[in-house]
């Protein structure tokens, strides 16, 4: 050790350093998170952040289901190996999937509690906007994952799943949102109008006069269609959010 | 990860416990490293409270790449750096009725304290990092925000200063 | 702060809901008087951004709200008359869901929370579910939600309709301490709720405000008065046909009527001071008591 080292460490041993005081580290606490919080409510919340919030109030219950559906369609479509039941068990599974999706769009409309989200920072029309991110980032990596494994254990070609899954889930999505933002916008309604039209969508599979009619360009016709008015049905339910209370005559 | 990782993502997440936590475990070596610059305990708290308070109000914007010790030393420096025109010199006084009998003591006190004082700052930052808040050089480096040649640079220039105020001669 | 209506109109097909309403507020308490279908409620959801006015401009500091847009919606905080809220949810999931919408960065929502919980004195029961809840808690947490954002300006439509005496008092004294700083738009049909807390009454009366001012000067200004006397049951029939009895009360001589009339309804009537009820029913015709509080 040098000299200057030396008389460093003897410095050190004799230095009178202040001793802490309990009661300046509480006054430095209380004014560190005083200028915190200061600071957090000086700006709002990012719409990002917003978007992972409305993800944590979401019932994940309802997201378990849909996996469970797509896992008892992976069963069926592995265990049978067999066209027709791909033809009529995927329209109605399907369905379901998406049915799922109901319950939680619905709840503001079911609770009436859009009244007091419509007069807040972020409006019923980025509320919708949030949800319907979430459901459709969750739901395509659990439709990506069924795809994935069953195109691995099943024999399945991409036209097969462009028609048997993709049309079906593209129409039903537009039914319920379609149902959201009209009039008679009632949970049931959508319900039972997406099971209607599984039912119609396994008649026209299971018919084989009907459903050999039906050429390639008509398939790709509707997947087209039901895709555009899919991307349609979301805009009008962003567009109708927030003018809920337009046209209602309240009496009040 | 770095130990601090987890408590930093509990304090933005605005957990008090987390920040209450934060402040205790850095407060004595804030405080030390305030006072050996500025020699006056009522000032080294003044700081030492203000550094965490700067602190805290950029947590928002903090990005925990480093040591979360070495950017509160970050900000206690510039802050001292700052002050260092109203600091006053070292009470002369109270040093010499702390040491009691011992001559020699009180005579390197003496020197190594008003020596150091006239010292540049950034040479005696150097030297409080190193050889009184125990950082290694590395670390310095991260907290100056300069290569580590330069601190080892500042490190021989500040102890030749340090040996020609002193009037010493280096002996292995 | 100013929030300034400007020949504020709403019009539902051919139906006037709101018509040609002008008034200037700043801070303190807002008491908005009127009868059910006076258009209290189409008034405070233009104010809240929930509709557009078919006619006016609704001016926040001088700029217009639905350009201000979340700027304005940032400094309001309302509670609905029918307020909606998610049953699943607790206290505290709820609030903090809030919060979220509201713009509040999750280190402010939970301290917020945290202290409204406090405010309205549920925090034992933060956990608890939402649908658990009586009227009078459900109420207490509609109004924790409208606070949450700190709002300047707070609008509470019929915050009391439905509770008991007591938690009505217990919300008049929490709308007194919240609106030390802040511009707070309460409309009831009860005149009680907002005699004693309100800077300013507006009566609105088919959707104009039919007048305005301090519930003193309310009073000065009604130009009847009141009168007290006691009548048999006989005469009681003709009395009631003939004037506006604010009261009525059966005594040991007879039945004891309150009515107002600019003249002395009888020899033995002795006259009364009024109060802001009296200056209800002249107006509507019909008392602003709790016993019209079913309508």
């Amino acid at each position: 050790m040098t000299r200057l080292e030396e008389q460093i460490r003897i410095w050190r041993e004799q230095e009178h350093l202040p001793v802490v005081r309990e009661t300046q580290i509480q006054h430095t606490v209380e004014r560190a998170k005083q200028a915190f919080y200061e600071r957090e409510r000086a700006q709002p919340c990012t719409y990002l952040s917003f978007v992972l919030l409305q993800a944590r109030f979401m019932r994940k219950s309802w997201w378990v289901a849909q996996l469970a559906v797509l896992a008892a369609l992976w069963f069926g479509l592995y265990t049978m190996q067999d066209a027709d039941f791909l033809r009529r068990g995927s329209g109605v599974l399907i369905s379901t999937f998406v049915i799922l999706m109901v319950p939680e769009l619905w709840k503001n409309v079911r609770t009436q509690s859009t009244e007091v989200e419509s007069a807040s920072y972020f409006t019923l029309r980025q509320v919708y906007a949030a949800r319907l991110t979430v459901f459709a980032t969750v739901d395509l990596l659990l439709l990506s994952l069924f795809l994935a494994v069953t195109t691995m254990t099943v024999s399945l070609t991409l036209w097969d799943i462009l028609i048997q899954f993709v049309i079906p889930f593209h129409v039903t999505c537009c039914i319920c949102l379609r149902v959201l933002c009209s009039r008679l916008c009632s949970e049931y309604f959508a319900v039972a109008l997406s099971l209607f039209w599984s039912a119609v969508w396994m008649w026209i599979v299971m018919n084989e006069t009907i459903y050999t009619m039906i050429s390639k360009p008509i398939w790709i016709a509707l997947l087209v269609i039901s895709a555009v008015y899919l991307v349609y049905a979301v805009r009008r339910v962003l567009q109708s959010a927030n003018q809920s209370w337009e046209g209602n005559l309240i009496w009040n | 990860m770095d130990e601090d990782f987890l408590l930093i993502q509990k304090m933005k997440l605005g957990s008090e416990a987390a920040m209450d936590a934060f402040v205790r475990k850095y407060y004595a070596d804030i405080l030390h490293y305030c006072y050996r610059h500025l020699y006056d305990s009522g000032e080294a708290e003044d700081a030492t409270q203000e550094t965490f308070e700067r602190f805290f109000r950029h947590l928002r914007d903090y990005r925990h790449y480093g040591k979360a010790k070495n950017y509160l030393y970050v900000i206690a420096g510039n802050l001292c750096k700052s002050r260092y025109g109203t600091a006053s010199a070292v009470p002369l006084d109270e040093s010499m009725e702390a040491a009691g009998n011992h001559a020699e003591e009180i005579a390197v006190k003496t020197d190594l304290s008003v020596a150091m004082q006239k010292l540049p700052m950034e040479l005696r930052d150097v030297l409080i990092l190193h050889y009184f808040q125990d950082l290694k050089l590395r670390e310095i480096a991260d907290i100056l925000q300069i290569g580590l040649p330069l601190v080892k640079y500042r490190m021989r220039q500040a102890k030749a200063c340090m040996r020609e105020l002193l009037g010493e001669e280096e002996y292995p | 702060m100013e929030l300034k209506l400007a020949q504020l109109t709403k019009t539902f097909g051919d139906m006037t809901a709101v018509d040609a309403v002008s008034y200037t507020m700043r801070n303190g308490v807002y008491g908005l008087l009127g009868v059910n279908g006076a258009g209290k409620t189409t008034l405070m959801r233009m104010i809240c951004t929930l509709m557009k006015p078919t006619d006016g401009v609704i001016t926040w500091n001088g700029r217009d709200i639905w350009s201000l847009d979340g700027e304005y919606r940032r400094v309001l905080g309302y509670l609905p008359q029918e307020f909606g809220f998610y049953p699943d949810f607790s206290a505290e999931e709820y609030l903090l869901y809030i919060a979220s919408i509201k713009g509040l960065r999750p280190a402010v929502a939970k301290q917020r929370v945290n202290e409204l919980l406090h405010t309205v004195g549920m925090e034992q029961v933060r956990k608890k579910k939402m649908k658990k809840f009586s009227g009078g808690m459900k109420r207490r947490i509609g109004i924790a939600q409208a606070m949450l954002n700190d709002p300047q300006i707070l609008i509470l439509d019929e915050p009391t309709a439905g509770l008991d005496p007591n938690e009505r008092i217990r919300f008049r004294n929490l709308i007194s301490e919240l609106s030390e700083q802040r511009l707070v738009l309460l409309s009831t049909h009860i005149v009680s709720d907002v005699e004693y807390i309100a800077n300013d009454i507006l009566l609105m009366k088919e959707g104009r405000i039919a007048c305005s001012g301090a519930p003193q000067q309310l009073i000065a200004d009604m130009p009847i008065h009141v009168w007290r006397c006691t009548v048999t049951k006989q005469e009681e029939a003709a009395y009631t046909r003939q004037y506006k009895i604010a009261n009525m009360k059966l005594t040991v001589g007879g039945t004891e009527l309150r009515i107002l009339s600019e003249q002395q309804p009888c020899a033995q009537a002795v006259q009364e001071a009024a109060t802001l009820e009296d200056v209800f029913l002249y107006h509507f015709g019909e008392t602003g008591g709790e016993n019209n509080a079913v309508l």
